[in-house]
């Protein structure tokens, strides 16, 4: 394959966004837990570890230095800008303060984040904060922009191309420093020592610890098997007839460190769905496809909506880009005879509320459909402890009631209704 | 990751002192942040702190931890050999915090 075709072929960037949220996940994981000791791991009188061999002196002395009330708002920058990127607001740019925000707590201390596994981190970080890729869909910019079907939205492919290229990179590298330089794994027998290894040591009390103990020589191989794969993994990922296989076993090699062997998130919530990165992006909009025709086949619930109304048209556009599995059809009171579908969607119903009639037949309308959605689509389920909070309805439906009433004059004011076009239809 | 590992074991304890008495402190209340799925100290985080250039740092942060007692052993605990005799361990301390 000719290398633009390998690096910026324009492609289905929806793997990229959907590894956004994994590896934004990850940091959280990783990097919160120092927070609720923050006398211990970060304030004036902590006990502190420097990595001078990842930031040069004048960065790790900068950090060093920080009084307190930095230290904290770098937290809150931290906090915020993670939220943001984990649930693509401002993607891009909350991405970068998420990334700086990294790097300072790292200068600051390395002691309990600093693994070589948070270098690799930072890197994919990296890669996933210089384009705005990977906040194209499951992101709150997405329905900001209202844009129908984000998923299917194609960029070239380069940057899912590097993080491949990382993870490829990473378990050879992981092989080769294993039986090469300082690594011993071919002249003696690491995972034998490893379950012989003390009580309070890095190694779980799994089933199979103490037989394992007692058989060097099935350690040994084991260990060998280990590096075998790593060493392998990288064009096993890339070949594609040996590429579900791979998968699978990165998945399985993850699972068993996390069982047995005390390891840092990132293995288990970063590593796994960088494997999934290795999916061809058209596969997964296959499958995304192939969820919707067998929606439409079973049955879609209908939407009935105001199409007279730009702030009704946008808001149905917002739904519809959190509707991955397709199980919405919007229908225009305005345009199609609703009453046919259910005796209670009258023009009236229908002028004075948006109404949800599900396939099973349950028919809803206000703000009880902002409930029911939160609930039916997936990429909506963020909303739902939220939109279902018992009592909320209380609050929900006079506020849902108030919006509606003055969709046509106050909420005129709404970019989608600059035309003024919908004001004489609103009666 | 796992580069190396020998059949030795290297760690490190903390020892608080009272009363001419020494008793060991739970290394978990000394660093005590808790992550999902793993424990930083079963990774010897602990032991970054038997290094004398961290012995001033380490013991104002054990003063202000355990106010309780009057001084803190840091003590280096080394096993030869994990396969051959996991018990057998030689301890020396690498540095008192008055």
């Amino acid at each position: 394959m000719p290398m633009n075709g390998f690096f910026l072929e324009e492609r289905p960037s929806l793997g990229l966004a959907g590894f956004r949220v994994a590896a934004a996940a990850t940091v959280g994981l990783h990097v919160i837990p120092t927070f609720f000791q923050m006398r211990d791991n970060y304030l004036a009188g902590s006990f502190r570890e420097y990595n001078p061999s990842f930031f040069p002196t004048w960065a790790l002395e900068w950090a060093d230095r920080s009084p307190d009330w930095l230290v904290w708002a770098m937290a809150g920058v931290f906090l915020v800008s993670w939220a943001a990127f984990l649930a693509g607001l401002f993607t891009r740019p909350a991405g970068v303060l998420l990334d700086l925000s990294c790097y300072y707590f790292y200068a600051r201390n390395s002691l309990h984040i600093g693994t070589l596994s948070y270098d690799i981190l930072l890197v994919t970080m990296f890669l996933l904060v210089i384009t705005p890729y990977p906040g194209d869909c499951f992101s709150l910019d997405c329905l900001i922009r209202g844009e129908p079907e984000p998923w299917r939205r194609k960029r070239p492919f380069f940057i899912q191309r590097l993080l491949q290229i990382q993870l490829a990179s990473t378990y050879f590298f992981t092989g080769l420093a294993k039986i090469t330089a300082g690594g011993n794994w071919l002249v003696d027998n690491p995972y034998w020592y490893l379950m012989n290894g003390p009580a309070l040591g890095i190694i779980k009390e799994f089933p199979g610890r103490g037989f394992l103990a007692a058989h060097p020589r099935l350690c040994w191989l084991i260990g060998a098997g280990v590096i075998i794969c790593e060493l392998n993994m990288a064009w096993l990922l890339f070949w594609r007839r040996t590429r579900p296989f791979a998968i699978a076993l990165g998945f399985l090699f993850h699972v068993l460190l996390l069982a047995t062997m005390h390891v840092p998130t990132i293995f288990f919530f970063l590593f796994p769905p960088m494997l999934l990165l290795f999916v061809e992006p058209e596969t997964l909009l296959g499958w995304v496809e192939a969820g919707r025709r067998r929606r439409a086949r079973l049955g879609r619930d209908r939407l009935v909506f105001d199409g007279a109304c730009g702030f009704c048209r946008a808001s149905l556009a917002r739904i519809l880009a959190l509707d991955l599995s397709g199980r919405i059809e919007p229908v225009d009171f305005r345009s199609q005879d609703v009453s046919s579908l259910h005796p209670s969607l009258t023009p009236e119903a229908c002028h004075a509320r948006i109404q949800l009639l599900e396939a099973g037949g349950r028919l809803s309308s206000g703000f009880s459909v902002m409930r029911r959605l939160s609930l039916r689509l997936p990429l909506a389920w963020p909303l739902a402890p939220l939109l279902n909070l018992p009592g909320l309805r209380r609050v929900g439906d006079p506020v849902y009631d108030w919006v509606a009433r003055h969709r046509f004059n106050l909420l005129h004011r709404f970019r989608a209704c600059r035309d003024n076009a919908c004001l004489g239809r609103s009666a | 990751m796992f580069y190396r590992v020998d059949d030795a074991d290297g760690r490190a304890e903390v020892w608080g002192l009272r009363d001419g008495r020494a008793k060991p402190i739970d290394p978990h209340r000394i660093f005590a942040t808790r992550w999902l799925g793993y424990d930083n100290i079963r990774r010897n985080v602990l032991v970054t702190a038997l290094d004398p250039v961290h012995a001033p740092a380490f013991c104002r942060y054990l003063r202000r931890k355990f106010p309780e007692y009057g001084g803190f052993s840091v003590q280096e605990v080394v096993a030869p050999s994990v396969t051959r005799a996991r018990d057998s361990v030689f301890r020396q301390e690498a540095y008192r915090c008055p």
